[in-house]
């Protein structure tokens, strides 16, 4: 049995907003293994990133984790939960950039410009270490070379505009690991990547990996990239996990629908081009008008009237590890792809 | 699917967009040159889906805004078929008014659904607004047409009074292609329409484009930078790199034998939607970043980067874009020697 290092519980965040209350998650639950690679997929407003970021207690306002639980388990084997640690307080300060690293979609949004890119590295350093300054500058030296910047030295002094959008992800990336983490959270890395920079960031985070026993929780749009990095996959929709599994569960024997209709959506190379792509009707859910029962249900083509728009379906272990949120699982369900 | 003997729709030829660098303070010299199109040349086929993929900073927006003399090219001729039987005219030679009866036929979409449409304008308005403009009176079959226009693209006529902050990005995109349908053009132009849609909408919004595309008999140019959307729609794809042209293939061919080691290299970084496939697959890591424009390397702008180059002719000496026996266009000196691997999950 794998080591579990966060186990993430019932968490809901809300964010009252003028006309509303949102509830951006609607009881979140999932695992991540020590070690390995949890990839959480979903489309826009499925609330991916707000799990990224109730990690690291650094929800944007008005965010509010309103009940469940972050359980993160430390070196010795203490556990904390971040989900009841004031944002700002003394046991945050010290798991943020020390026990968990993160990585945005937007590296110039994560770099100050003002800043040349090797302070930038050593700063979370510093914070967390006793270190002296030229200690410091040897270790950030070395984990720009690990992390591919050509020329340590020289870019050191370097600022972030002086650098393409590649090797800024790769500082960024470098802050983060700077204090050794042992879990990395990384939202939409290589998004706004060419995909050949996307292939080398993907290896890097890869390899460091394995270099350093981190578990890594990938937030991505992308099922691609989910297939080449995952080992476990957390699918949400309209602020609910629908479906959680293996990734060759999770490609090859989805029990969700949408996971499945997801799937189908995405073009593949030496598909039949004469077919239309199979297109999920309609579209997500505004966060304020969600439909009533499970949140699928206008878009899905298993849709049951009288079960599907009434109550929302529980979460069932379909096997040990693949748990699915669907009322309609196990009711013969054509197999999938 | 367009023959290989259709009838060319547009001609472009050894154009260029070459960006003055000037140096800062008072004189504003220039000083160098950003070379973002640099000697491109291709055809358009009617009725085809022309892709155009690169890395950032490849120059494909720039050749995109070429066509749509959104910009003014600094060199070449981009020759277009008018709807005159047998007329040909040169877009970069023409201005202002006598460009404006072609400026109909050649339509754009834009890639950001969110920027691209007037925030204070209704939806009525902005798709009507190309029909105003072209000297359509503001009545009510000018209300049935955009009404007309809003179905086609599966939109109902009644959200015409809306604007667009009522509107998902999928939908303001089809509102974006609604717009530019409105004038019955031959040509659309699509500068990476779908990326910034989600994968469901996405797979909504091709459909879309690829039914409209038989209704009306158009002709895509159609730049993107995701490959697999790319072999999905296109006819035919034409792959740059540092504002060159360096292989313009048909679809299948480009991928399951590609001539060029850039286009091996993009295509061996596509990730899979496979994780069997995962560790089975040799990849081609490129190392470094994409060429920069202004300073471009000598010979093939690609040696730096490429696994294949000689050291020597390669550095030195630019190759020349030929065309092999295969409909197939490439720049690089060694194309008939080299075995390139294709896509992945592309069987040859």
């Amino acid at each position: 049995m794998d080591e579990t290092i966060v186990e993430v519980r019932d968490l809901r965040v809300d964010f009252p907003v003028m006309a509303g209350t949102i509830e951006a998650l609607r009881g979140v639950s999932f695992l991540l293994k020590r070690g390995k690679t949890t990839c959480i997929v979903g489309e826009s407003g499925s609330g991916k990133s707000v799990t990224a970021r109730s990690m690291m207690q650094i929800l944007q306002k008005p965010g509010r984790i309103a009940s469940g639980s972050i359980r993160y388990r430390d070196r010795d084997g203490k556990i904390t939960d971040i989900a009841t640690q004031p944002a700002g307080g003394r046991v945050m300060r010290a798991i943020r950039g020390r026990e968990i690293g993160m990585v945005f979609q937007e590296p110039m949004t994560s770099l100050s410009p003002v800043h040349r890119i090797g302070e930038q590295i050593m700063e979370p350093l510093l914070l967390h270490f006793r270190l002296q300054r030229a200690e410091a500058r040897e270790r950030v030296l070395e984990m720009m070379a690990r992390v591919g910047i050509p020329n340590p030295v020289q870019r050191f002094d370097n600022y972030p505009f002086q650098l393409s959008g590649g090797l800024r992800q790769r500082v960024v990336i470098a802050m983060a690991l700077i204090c050794e983490p042992r879990l990395l959270v990384a939202d939409e890395p290589t998004t706004a990547l060419d995909v050949t920079t996307q292939a080398n960031i993907l290896d890097l985070i890869r390899e460091l990996q394995e270099e350093m026993e981190m578990s890594v929780m990938f937030i991505t749009h992308d099922l691609g990239v989910v297939a080449e990095i995952a080992d476990d996959v957390v699918v949400m929709y309209a602020g609910s996990v629908v479906e959680t599994a293996d990734v060759d569960t999770t490609f090859h024997a989805p029990e969700h629908p949408y996971t499945r209709a997801l799937l189908q959506s995405v073009p593949r190379l030496s598909a039949d081009k004469d077919l239309p792509l199979a297109a999920i009707r309609g579209m997500v859910p505004h966060p304020l008008a969600r439909p009533r029962g499970c949140v699928f249900h206008p878009r899905c083509d298993r849709y049951l009237a009288g079960t599907c728009d009434t109550a929302e379906p529980a979460t069932i272990a379909v096997l040990p590890e693949h748990h699915v949120k669907c009322a309609r699982v196990g009711q013969d369900i054509t197999q999938g792809r | 699917m367009a023959e290989p003997s259709a009838a060319t729709l547009l001609e472009v030829r050894d154009l260029s967009m070459h960006f003055p660098v000037t140096s800062a303070g008072v004189l504003r010299r220039v000083v160098g040159q950003v070379k973002a199109v640099d000697g491109v040349s291709f055809c358009v086929r009617e009725g085809e889906t022309l892709s155009v993929v690169g890395e950032s900073g490849c120059g494909k927006t720039t050749l995109g805004r070429c066509i749509m003399r959104i910009y003014d090219p600094t060199a070449g001729s981009i020759r277009y078929r008018t709807r005159n039987e047998g007329e040909v005219v040169d877009l970069t030679a023409l201005d202002g008014r006598a460009l404006r009866p072609y400026r109909r036929d050649i339509r754009m979409i834009f890639q950001d659904p969110y920027a691209s449409l007037n925030p204070r304008m209704t939806v009525e308005e902005i798709v009507g607004e190309p029909l105003v403009l072209a000297g359509h009176p503001r009545n009510k079959a000018l209300h049935r047409r955009v009404g007309d226009l809003l179905e086609q693209v599966g939109l109902r006529r009644e959200y015409m009074a809306r604007y667009p902050h009522a509107f998902s990005g999928g939908e303001r995109q089809r509102i974006g292609i609604a717009r530019a349908l409105s004038l019955n053009p031959r040509l659309l132009v699509a500068d990476e329409a779908v990326s910034a849609l989600d994968v469901s909408v996405q797979a909504q919004t091709i459909n879309l484009l690829k039914k409209l595309q038989v209704e009306y008999k158009l002709t895509y140019v159609f730049i993107a930078h995701d490959l697999s959307v790319v072999e999905y729609i296109s006819d035919r794809v034409a792959v740059m790199y540092v504002g060159k042209l360096v292989e313009l293939a048909p679809t299948r061919a480009l991928f399951a034998r590609p001539a060029h080691p850039y286009t091996e290299a993009l295509l061996s970084a596509v990730p899979i939607p496979d994780p069997r496939l995962r560790k089975k697959v040799e990849r081609i890591r490129l190392a470094g970043e994409i060429a920069d424009p202004s300073n471009v390397p000598s010979g093939c702008p690609f040696h730096t980067r490429c696994a294949y180059s000689d050291g020597n002719r390669c550095v030195r000496e630019v190759p020349a874009l030929r065309t092999l026996e295969d409909d197939r266009q490439v720049a690089c000196h060694y194309a008939e020697t080299l075995e390139l691997k294709g896509a992945p999950q592309v069987a040859t």
